[in-house]
């Protein structure tokens, strides 16, 4: 839809560097918003500079926010890749590069759904009873044997990485309790991703380190991926679900993630979900959660990849759209609790 | 009270009972200091303070019989301090009783010892003095929340631009005020007018414990007199904007879904701004904003401040919080204002609170009547100091009238 010619007015009398930003970001005051952000990162860099003694002057500053405003608004650059970061769960700061695929608002929020759901639900995290506490604390030995055991680590699995976002996610909120340990491991086929990630994990690492949580990146195609000798208690997956038809269409698929974000983390369909429930079935993973495109594909998954023994159902975001599919095994115990997290 | 003692003691045993109104005719227009009811407590408070002492022996038998518990525990400790300085009130009414006795009998022996009765009298009087002060205070009840760290909210009122860019200056007279304090505290949200320097909303977390206790008597409307940057001709205008002081009863640290968890599902409606498109992958969305609407009470708060969505949604909650808690308070302080038969003065919310006039360089609280010629040092915070004491102490003056005519 053309902008209104008022609006466009409006914006100039109040300032260039908001009709700038205008075509994009749509409305005045979404444009103010993003005004300020990036008002807010420059003057972040250059104190930055000016405090390693580099000289900084005003029209330096006017320069900065007029060009990044100009690329935004005309040019669409996503407002992530601009500002380097997006900030995802209580702490984390994300760093977003090109050829990476930003963290969404809708993985955040279902991320801690989940996260907080095993956190309070799931008998791995339940807190260790005060007889227990006495027994590892007077036999040191079998302390650390019992620590070295399968059943004193939750793992989680994330696959499709990208960022690793959802991964230090998990390894942010999942705080194991004394003597236990929780261990993440994200994998991405894209080599990018995968440094991008270890970044990540890098400049994140005060908010998990304490807990004893250890996040691990490997780069490998998740259709080659070989899941047999670890015992992963959750498959946490966003994957590629955009299909071709949504992707080459205004009306699904805005102009900026098509001209900017990588084709291959947006296009996909039905084979990732049958091989993340192989993956499954294969590491005999318990409970799968991954994001999806909308109610219909929701269907299809139900109908084409999920076989018996898996209970599913699907989760809404705030904005009212199906959003994730969530499948836990029945015969495993401690994953019934999902069951509240479903609303469709 | 000084000046009756130093007037006392030189004199020689007086042969008639002395009347210090035929010696100083002028005392006449003051407290000769000699009225009981300045010593003694009301007898209605000397009641409630008993049945304070009463439960506090009860709680303390019980933690002996029943076991150790903090809560009670606490109860106790806090009640202590009542129980002994009533216990010493007590003993001290009979002397009190009997040396006045003596000191205006006639009899020949009581007259040689007049002087030292008179000078012990004044003694005793002036510890009963300090120690029904002291009961009092104990018995104004503590505001609930006088332990939390709280929030201000900056919203201009009348006086258009010029009002905005006053609610920021009065925003950044609390930050500084808290920098000087070393108290930790964060900007939660902030609407600035592009292209000036107002604001039409501001919010302001103070993370120290009792920053509500100090702030309390700050909510209310502030008015500011001056010659506003924006007016070409050089008049005084009168412009104002109101301060809200709201508990803050969450950390806002570690946990963001300790707020969102303590109301009942379906009792807040969360609204999002909805992006275009099929929402996921499809679109990079930068729009954070959230609205939450309280269904109950109607009360809405959005909040966009941050790029995270999920931090807007925390802090919203914290605000909705903070402003439910205030709400029930004001409630229920209102319910039991009307359940007295009396009048009493509102210490809570006035009006007008505070009048900065920059012409003439002066802070003036209403409530308290008490003027500063240090607008300057006022509105960078080394001052403020010095006006919130004041308020502090005229609030509680008034509690202390109110308490006894309470019941």
């Amino acid at each position: 839809m053309r902008l209104p010619p008022t609006t466009v007015t409006r914006a100039w009398r109040e300032s260039s560097n908001l009709a700038q930003l205008l075509p994009e970001v749509r409305t005045i005051a979404g444009a103010r918003t993003e005004l300020r952000w990036i008002i807010e990162y420059v003057e972040e860099r250059l104190t930055d500079q000016a405090g390693k003694g580099m000289k900084v002057s005003d029209s330096d500053f006017q320069n900065k926010v007029s060009r990044l405003c100009y690329l935004r608004g005309q040019k669409g650059v996503p407002l992530q890749y601009l500002l380097g970061s997006q900030p995802f769960g209580d702490s984390l700061d994300i760093k977003c590069r090109r050829g990476v695929l930003i963290p969404r608002w809708e993985t955040e929020e279902w991320g801690i759904k989940i996260a907080q759901g095993i956190r309070r639900n799931h008998p791995f995290f339940a807190a260790a009873k005060p007889s227990d506490v006495d027994k590892s604390t007077e036999q040191a030995d079998t302390y650390t044997n019992i620590s070295e055991s399968e059943s004193q680590t939750f793992k989680v699995l994330d696959l499709c990485t990208g960022t690793g976002c959802l991964a230090l996610l998990f390894a942010e909120q999942l705080r194991a309790p004394m003597a236990k340990s929780v261990y993440v491991e994200g994998v991405d086929r894209s080599l990018a991703a995968i440094y991008l990630a270890r970044l990540n994990r890098a400049t994140n690492a005060r908010a998990f380190e304490k807990y004893g949580t250890s996040v691990v990146f490997t780069a490998a195609d998740i259709f080659c991926y070989d899941i047999a000798s670890y015992q992963f208690d959750i498959i946490i997956v966003n994957p590629p679900y955009v299909s071709e038809e949504h992707y080459y269409s205004p009306r699904y698929t805005t102009r900026s993630v098509r001209r900017f974000e990588p084709k291959q983390a947006l296009l996909g369909g039905l084979e990732f979900y049958r091989r993340i429930l192989q993956l499954a079935r294969e590491g005999a993973v318990p409970a799968v959660v991954c994001e999806i495109a909308d109610r219909e594909q929701l269907r299809a998954i139900v109908d084409e990849c999920v076989d018996d023994g898996w209970t599913t159902g699907g989760m809404r975001d705030s904005a009212g759209a199906v959003r994730t599919i969530i499948a836990w095994r029945k015969e495993f115990s401690g994953w019934s609790w999902m069951k509240q997290l479903i609303d469709v | 009270m000084s000046i009756f003692r130093a007037v006392v003691r030189p004199l020689a045993p007086p042969i008639r009972k002395p009347s210090a109104a035929l010696l100083f005719p002028v005392s006449r227009y003051f407290s000769t200091g000699l009225e009981e009811i300045e010593y003694k407590l009301h007898p209605q408070l000397l009641a409630k303070a008993q049945s304070l002492r009463t439960e506090r022996d009860k709680l303390s038998k019980s933690l002996t019989d029943d076991g150790y518990d903090p809560a009670k525990a606490l109860e106790r400790a806090r009640l202590d301090g009542l129980a002994s300085n009533l216990t010493r009130y007590e003993q001290f009414v009979p002397t009190l009783d009997d040396l006045h006795k003596l000191s205006v009998s006639e009899d020949p022996e009581a007259l040689e010892l007049r002087v030292d009765v008179l000078e012990e009298l004044e003694d005793i009087k002036h510890q009963l003095h300090e120690l029904t002060n002291r009961i009092k205070k104990a018995l104004i009840s503590t505001h609930p929340f006088a332990s939390y760290p709280c929030i201000l909210e900056f919203r201009p009122g009348v006086g258009g631009a010029e009002a905005a860019i006053f609610a920021k200056d009065l925003m950044n007279m609390y930050v500084s005020y808290c920098t000087l304090k070393k108290w930790r505290y964060s900007i939660l949200n902030v609407n600035e007018i592009s292209g000036s320097d107002g604001i039409t909303e501001g919010m302001l977390s103070i993370e120290e414990s009792g920053a509500y206790e100090r702030f309390r008597f700050e909510g209310g409307v502030h008015r500011v007199q001056r010659i506003p940057a924006t007016e070409s001709k050089g008049r005084v205008h009168t412009s104002a904007a109101a301060v809200i002081v709201l508990p803050q009863l969450d950390s806002g640290g570690e946990d963001s879904n300790e707020a969102e968890r303590s109301f009942a599902p379906g009792e807040v409606r969360i609204d999002i701004m909805r992006a275009r498109g099929a929402g996921g992958q499809h679109v990079n969305t930068t729009e954070s904003a959230v609205r939450l609407t309280h269904i109950p009470t109607g009360i809405t708060v959005s909040m966009q401040d941050n790029r995270s969505q999920h931090k807007n949604k925390a802090k919203a909650f914290m605000i909705l919080r903070a402003r439910l808690a205030e709400k029930e308070h004001a409630e229920k302080v209102a319910h039991e204002r009307q359940s007295r038969s009396l009048q009493v003065t509102s210490t809570d919310r006035s009006d007008k609170v505070r009048t900065y006039n920059y012409s003439q360089n002066r802070v003036t609280d209403h409530r308290c009547g008490f003027t500063m010629y240090d607008l300057d040092g006022c509105m960078d915070g080394t001052s403020l100091e010095v006006l919130l004491n004041r308020v502090e102490e005229w609030a509680q003056e008034e509690e202390m009238k109110n308490l006894e005519i309470k019941e």
